[in-house]
């Protein structure tokens, strides 16, 4: 039986790897036209795929090293760390990129436990809003041209955000479901990106 | 406002024509890429350049055809298209 902790790990792994052909695509994009802005989109799914990569391994360890207590949480809380900045980084570029176009909180320390509440909190807060953007930005481009690969990528989008707005009102109340339920949304998303990968791929 | 097309969608558009007639001769590939004369000329000596296509001589005149070359590059511009089109770049 698959823990609930393995699946995040599975989860992480192949949502990487469908963020790193996303990425790939993206530079090969860049290479042919040199336009700028899927050299942005490259690294900003790059950063992404490396974020979740970074975290599954740390997962990985922790799970198969079983060590002590103190050591599991402040692995965890360098994981969602390493997590988080990537992702601020990431979605920054992609934001800059459509702007030049048209874990589980383990109980940890109360003073690291805040701290990382505040810094969890305010990096949410900074990915909700640069998601806001690219989703509204990727919506004013799917209502323009009303294609269903617009579509696809910005029901990925979408899914990127409400998974990160429940991520954000988890961090509040500690609350688990709404944790697993944002991680659920979010590899439903990179669904979306693999869909749209497909149809890429399969292009005549 | 109709936007400008890049030097690659021109390369493509007439890789593409010459695709669709299974070789093409200049007046097809000048309608359908809408292009002049002296512009068109340019691009198929660079297009030969590259080796993305071949010139045969017949007795009606030059006939262009894709070589393998230019079907894989066809083929990879067809899907950077569909990716572009995903994220609403226009190539």
């Amino acid at each position: 039986m698959i823990s609930v902790f393995q699946m995040i790990v599975i989860t992480d792994i192949i949502g990487a790897i469908i963020l790193f052909i996303t990425s790939y695509y993206s530079l090969k994009a860049y290479k042919k036209t040199t336009l700028k802005v899927f050299l942005f989109l490259s690294l900003g799914f790059i950063l992404l795929a490396a974020g979740r990569i970074s975290h599954s391994i740390i997962f990985m360890t922790i799970s198969y090293t079983k060590p002590v207590r103190l050591l599991i949480k402040a692995t965890s809380v360098t994981a969602s760390f390493i997590t988080l900045f990537s992702e601020v980084l990431a979605y920054s570029l992609i934001a800059i990129g459509y702007s030049r176009n048209n874990t589980k909180i383990l109980a940890v320390h109360p003073i690291i436990y805040i701290r990382q509440i505040f810094v969890q909190t305010i990096g949410e807060v900074i990915n909700i809003f640069l998601l806001l953007f690219i989703v509204f930005r990727s919506a004013t481009i799917y209502l323009t041209n009303k294609k269903r690969l617009t579509l696809t990528t910005l029901l990925a989008f979408i899914s990127l955000l409400v998974s990160h707005i429940l991520k954000f009102i988890s961090l509040f109340g500690m609350m688990e479901p709404l944790f697993l339920l944002s991680k659920f949304i979010y590899f439903i998303g990179l669904l979306f990106f693999l869909v749209m990968l497909l149809e890429v791929e399969t292009a005549k | 406002m109709k936007q400008r097309r890049s030097k690659l969608r021109i390369l493509a558009d007439i890789l593409g024509i010459i695709f669709e007639e299974n070789g093409a001769r200049v007046t097809q590939i000048l309608y359908g890429a809408n292009l002049s004369y002296d512009r068109l000329v340019k691009y198929l000596d660079e297009l030969k350049a590259k080796e993305l296509i071949t010139e045969k001589r017949d007795d009606q005149g030059a006939r262009y055809y894709l070589t393998k070359k230019g079907k894989d590059f066809l083929k990879e511009f067809k899907k950077i298209e569909k990716f572009a089109e995903a994220f609403g770049v226009q190539i």
